[in-house]
């Protein structure tokens, strides 16, 4: 036993954890809690398999292993856990054989000499590569499985994952009686099947990664194609006021000439009574607040905020927006400022809707060294605690998992040059995104 | 202490100076002149001729432009940090946060209240402009400067400063609560009324009410706990009696 070998096992095993982590897209643990976690596991794992001296423990403890892994995970079926935990244990595994084997191959067709020790070198950089390969796709493997589990692919591959199992169990040169007499009649129809398998299951992540992007793709579009149509919709609706407000002021004016022209003042107070004063509603009408969004440059956060405002309005909600002068950039990349402030005011909707007030304002405006975004509304509590409010678990509402504020703060607390200000001052609750502008 | 009132409604700016007038002699407040006009130079050229802290009541919407006042009250802020500045709006329903944050304007008064509302609010301001004259208070506020954050809140409202994550703080007063990037050792070394009671806390002298013996905590004044490290409950509880 080498050292290499040593480290290629330990590994392999981080990278059975850490797929399986990215597969079912549990983010809570801590780059260095996975790797200790299963490098305690291999270790473990080594211990029992030479004590016992089955090496069929090393399938099963892994599955055990990774499932109860899984069970951290509240929102994911059992079945789904056991798919992933498959895909782990059998694609990693297939992997390593084949290309172990087709570097073995390679190697007897290069000139060097085989050493005792040249299998050892092979496994640990196959097992380099496949470690490494995992944390440089992490997030195209978390699409994947998102992906998967709601394509008809699924069922294909969790039939093909079960052989891979059992051909695993049976190529892993079992013990136990069963599983040796197995060995021994299909060992090398196995091995050969495996190298079939594997070659089935590329075909299976290649048609999926390719549709995965396809369908994030037509998602994005699909979004915001919507949100333009409201934006369009919107601008339609304002644009139909403002040309009735024409045709009636026309009318107004000439009522108006008449009235002057014969100097009936009885008539010019009537018609500024009846016709004219209702109109300074209409002026003051907040529909055209939307307008003020124009003034971000960012077609991305304009449009989401439009088409938060419109449904705010939609729930009869007041909303005021205050963005005095153009902006340009933002302090913070956009992706994670569109998710902060789409938060933020989501929230201060769902609150204003059940305040009695009923009223949301919206600020974003920059000084010398600073960017503001601002979210006050009206909320119906009389009392909030701020700090239990970015809790976990915590949510005003009952059926609401409250996870809202919690995502938020994590991923204000990775952007160091970010402040918030949450403030309570009855009915009004508020908050404040403070970036400070690279200097 | 002189008074500016920027309006381009001839009507309007009459009617508020006598306004501004009528609520100066009722309280008695001096001043060197009233200055109404429709143009922001000559108020402008007319800041360095001011002894005392003036006040500003500027319009928001001058001449048809809609952020004209807001212009003026920046060129404003150019000469003179410290004048009250006041916005005299239609429609301030709500009143633009962004123009107290940017010119530190200190209220807004909407054109279209009702009479004696409107003298209460002009009252209201005029007031403060006295105060402010004659007693001219100190600010006293707690600033934190670093790299990545600036964080200014009065003094008096500080409760404690703790620890969140590894360089991030959150700052606790009794109705906000301000979360930035810091540590506590740059921190404490601010001011002479904060004291590191805990690994994570820094609290607030003034802010100290009483020390309870059974669950081993610090209360404020505003009845919230914060954690004491057991070697400095003999100094936490000879502060709250110096306080006291």
């Amino acid at each position: 036993m080498y050292v290499y070998d040593l480290v290629a096992i330990v590994l392999i095993g981080v990278s059975h954890v850490l797929l399986y982590i990215q597969l079912i897209r549990y983010n809570r643990l801590s780059y260095k809690m996975v790797f200790s976690l299963s490098i305690i596991f291999t270790i473990l794992l080594g211990i029992v398999v030479t004590v016992t001296g089955y090496p069929e423990f090393n399938v099963i403890m892994l599955l055990i292993f990774l499932l109860s892994l899984g069970l951290m995970k509240d929102d994911l079926t059992f079945m789904q856990n056991v798919f992933f935990a498959l895909v782990s244990m059998v694609l990693i595994t297939l992997v390593k054989l084949v290309t172990m084997e087709l570097g073995m191959k390679l190697f007897m067709l290069s000139p060097y000499n085989l050493y005792l020790w040249t299998g050892s070198i092979i496994q640990l950089i196959v097992s380099i590569i496949i470690f490494t390969s995992i944390l440089l796709f992490r997030k195209s493997i978390q699409r994947f499985a998102q992906f998967i589990i709601e394509s008809p692919l699924y069922y294909i591959s969790y039939v093909l994952l079960v052989i891979g199992l059992i051909m695993m169990l049976i190529i892993s040169m079992p013990s136990s009686a069963l599983l040796s007499t197995l060995n021994q009649q299909y060992g090398q129809v196995s091995s050969n099947a495996s190298f079939i398998l594997f070659l089935l299951l590329l075909l299976i992540v290649l048609i999926g990664s390719h549709l995965t992007k396809e369908r994030m793709l037509e998602e994005q579009q699909k979004r915001s194609d919507k949100e333009l149509l409201d934006y369009v919709r919107k601008l339609e609706l304002m644009h139909d006021e403002l040309a009735s407000f024409r045709h009636d002021y026309i009318n107004v004016l000439l009522a108006l000439d008449e009235g002057v022209r014969t100097k009936n003042i009885n008539q010019i107070e009537q018609i500024y009574y009846d016709v004219i004063a209702p109109t300074s509603t209409l002026i003051n009408n907040r529909e055209l607040e939307i307008v003020k969004l124009s003034r971000i440059a960012i077609p991305e956060v304009k449009s989401m905020l439009s088409a938060k405002v419109i449904a705010a309005k939609q729930q009869q909600v007041k909303v005021m927006i205050d963005i005095p002068e153009e902006i340009k950039e933002i302090a913070m990349p956009i992706i994670s400022f569109i998710r902060v402030i789409s938060i933020l005011v989501d929230n201060a909707i769902e609150e204003a809707v059940d305040s009695k007030e009923k009223v949301l304002q919206l600020a974003f405006f920059e000084m010398e060294k600073e960017q503001y975004f601002i979210v006050k509304n009206s909320c119906q509590h009389e009392n909030i605690d701020l700090q239990k409010m970015y809790e976990k678990r915590y949510s005003s509402k009952e059926e609401n998992e409250g996870y809202g504020l919690f995502s938020l703060k994590r991923m204000i607390d990775k952007i160091e040059t970010a402040t918030l200000e949450t403030a309570f001052k009855s009915p009004y609750f508020s908050q404040t995104l403070i970036l400070k502008k690279r200097s | 202490m002189s008074i500016f009132i920027l309006e381009d409604d001839v009507m309007q700016a009459q009617q508020m100076k006598r306004l501004v007038k009528e609520i100066c002699e009722k309280y008695e407040i001096a001043y060197d002149f009233i200055e109404v006009t429709s143009r922001s130079k000559n108020i402008i050229e007319k800041i360095h001729l001011t002894t005392y802290i003036p006040i500003y009541f500027l319009d928001i919407e001058i001449n048809n432009e809609e952020r004209k006042g807001l212009e003026v009250a920046q060129e404003i802020r150019k000469y003179d940090p410290d004048g009250i500045i006041v916005f005299v709006t239609t429609h301030s329903e709500f009143a633009p946060i962004s123009y107290q944050y940017m010119v530190s304007a200190l209220t807004f008064i909407d054109k279209g209240l009702p009479y004696e509302k409107r003298y209460h609010a002009f009252e209201q301001c005029l007031l403060h402009y006295e105060e402010r004259n004659n007693l001219d208070i100190p600010t006293d506020d707690f600033i934190m400067e670093n790299s990545h954050s600036t964080v200014r809140v009065p003094f008096t409202e500080v409760e404690y400063i703790m620890t969140d994550r590894p360089h991030r703080l959150a700052l606790v007063t009794r109705d906000r609560l301000i979360h930035f990037y810091g540590t506590l050792k740059e921190i404490e070394v601010l001011d002479d009324r904060l004291f590191r009671c805990h690994q994570s806390y820094i609290v607030n002298k003034t802010q100290m009410a009483s020390y309870n013996v059974s669950e081993k905590v610090l209360v404020l004044k505003s009845g919230k706990q914060i954690p004491v490290s057991r070697r400095l409950v003999r100094k936490v509880r000879q502060l709250i009696k110096d306080e006291l």
